[in-house]
């Protein structure tokens, strides 16, 4: 096994799979194979076993008293509630808050590209892609007004390759913005 | 027993009582799941009763591409991160709801201070990586499942989960309180007998 699968490997997240069982078996032998001679990927194994045992030994638990007649109480109001309601029909959905957030992660992943492809953005050994992402959505953030941009940052940044990652990120944010801050942002548009 | 798929549909033509089925058949599980999210029994009991209600309205708008019971867990999930984060917006602390929740009595310091600490930093990781970490570690679904309830790519439930572990590993990985826990419980051996067993792949 060379080096270069090593270390292509030794990433925690893929690390996270291999324990999750998400991997493809012939890669999870791989794994295996490195686990026996690596002290520092047994110890990050180990390390991720430890939080996770942590944290099923420490589930809270919920008493209930006379379970059976609480459920039964519960499920007396639900169906009390609905009896005179009736189901609504389908409706368009229109644009709601998750097409905007898809919408505007598209608009920054298409600024981007574009920027890279005019060579608008020219990357030196001060300036790389990273960077700029970070400057532009910091600035459509700001424009917008939006106050939690320092877990905005944390939460973005660290994860331009991961395309799913980064949109859902957009949606949060648009999910967790206040009506006045939602209705400013889409006046930017 | 019928299917959930059947019952559903006997609801959109008008049955209540197959409702009635759907309801006793989910609503421990979903209490359950809503009481990790709020953790307050009376907060959980108006989100069950809330989602329930709600799922019948729009039960037409259930389309069985995910299974009723995702679909539930989504409301419900919804419906709990709604309101926690109204009773936040009133300054109401999590301190505070916890003084009414109705826990397992804990034995010993230790136990009460690690539960605590595991609460405050699950507390600190963004919505929809505690919403994966929970729903994997406590609730043992796939992440299929934990995909369809979050209504996003298997991707991305799977890099929510993976973000939010990490973030719990930095956070706790080199605690005290997690060693001194570890020791204390005889985890150690467990976890050592795990590594040397490996993970279980079919090869």
């Amino acid at each position: 096994m060379g080096h270069d699968f090593k270390s292509k490997i030794a990433n925690e997240e893929k690390w996270i799979d291999y324990l999750e069982g998400e991997l493809e078996p012939s890669l999870a032998e791989d794994f295996e194979r490195i686990l026996d001679g690596d002290e520092e990927a047994k110890k990050l194994v180990h390390d991720y076993q430890s939080v996770k045992a942590f944290m099923e030994k420490n589930e809270p638990v919920f008493e209930i008293e006379n379970e059976d007649l609480f459920f039964d109480k519960m499920h007396d109001k639900i169906m009390a509630d609905i009896k005179d309601t009736t189901p609504q029909k389908v409706i368009n959905p229109g644009f709601g808050k998750k097409q905007v957030g898809y919408f505007l992660a598209a608009i920054f992943v298409g600024v981007l590209s574009l920027s890279a492809i005019m060579d608008v953005v020219k990357p030196n050994k001060n300036t790389n892609i990273d960077q700029v992402a970070k400057l532009d959505f910091k600035q459509m953030i700001k424009g917008a007004q939006i106050d939690d941009l320092s877990s905005v940052q944390d939460t973005v940044f660290s994860h331009e390759s991961d395309m799913d990652f980064m949109m859902d990120r957009h949606e949060e944010v648009v999910d967790e913005m206040s009506k006045e801050d939602f209705e400013k942002l889409m006046g930017q548009f | 027993m019928k299917a959930d798929l059947e019952l559903v549909q006997q609801v959109k033509e008008g049955d209540q009582l197959a409702y009635s089925e759907l309801v006793k058949r989910h609503q421990k599980v979903l209490f359950r799941v809503v009481l990790k999210f709020c953790r307050d029994m009376d907060l959980a009991e108006d989100v069950l009763q809330e989602s329930f209600i709600k799922a019948y309205q729009k039960i037409h708008q259930f389309e069985g591409r995910s299974s009723f019971k995702s679909w539930l867990f989504r409301i419900a999930i919804n419906t709990a991160k709604n309101k926690l984060r109204s009773l936040r917006s009133e300054q109401v602390s999590i301190d505070d709801v916890q003084v009414s929740m109705n826990a397992e009595a804990e034995s010993g310091l230790l136990q009460e201070a690690v539960q605590k600490r595991l609460t405050e930093e699950i507390e600190q990781l963004p919505s929809k990586q505690k919403t994966a970490v929970l729903l994997r570690v406590y609730e043992d679904l796939s992440f299929k499942e934990i995909a369809q309830i979050m209504d996003c790519p298997y991707d991305t439930a799977k890099a929510n989960y993976r973000h939010g572990l990490m973030k719990l590993k930095a956070s706790m990985g080199g605690d005290e309180l997690l060693s001194n826990w570890l020791k204390f419980n005889d985890e150690e051996a467990h976890i050592q007998e795990t590594n040397n067993n490996k993970i279980k792949y079919d090869h």
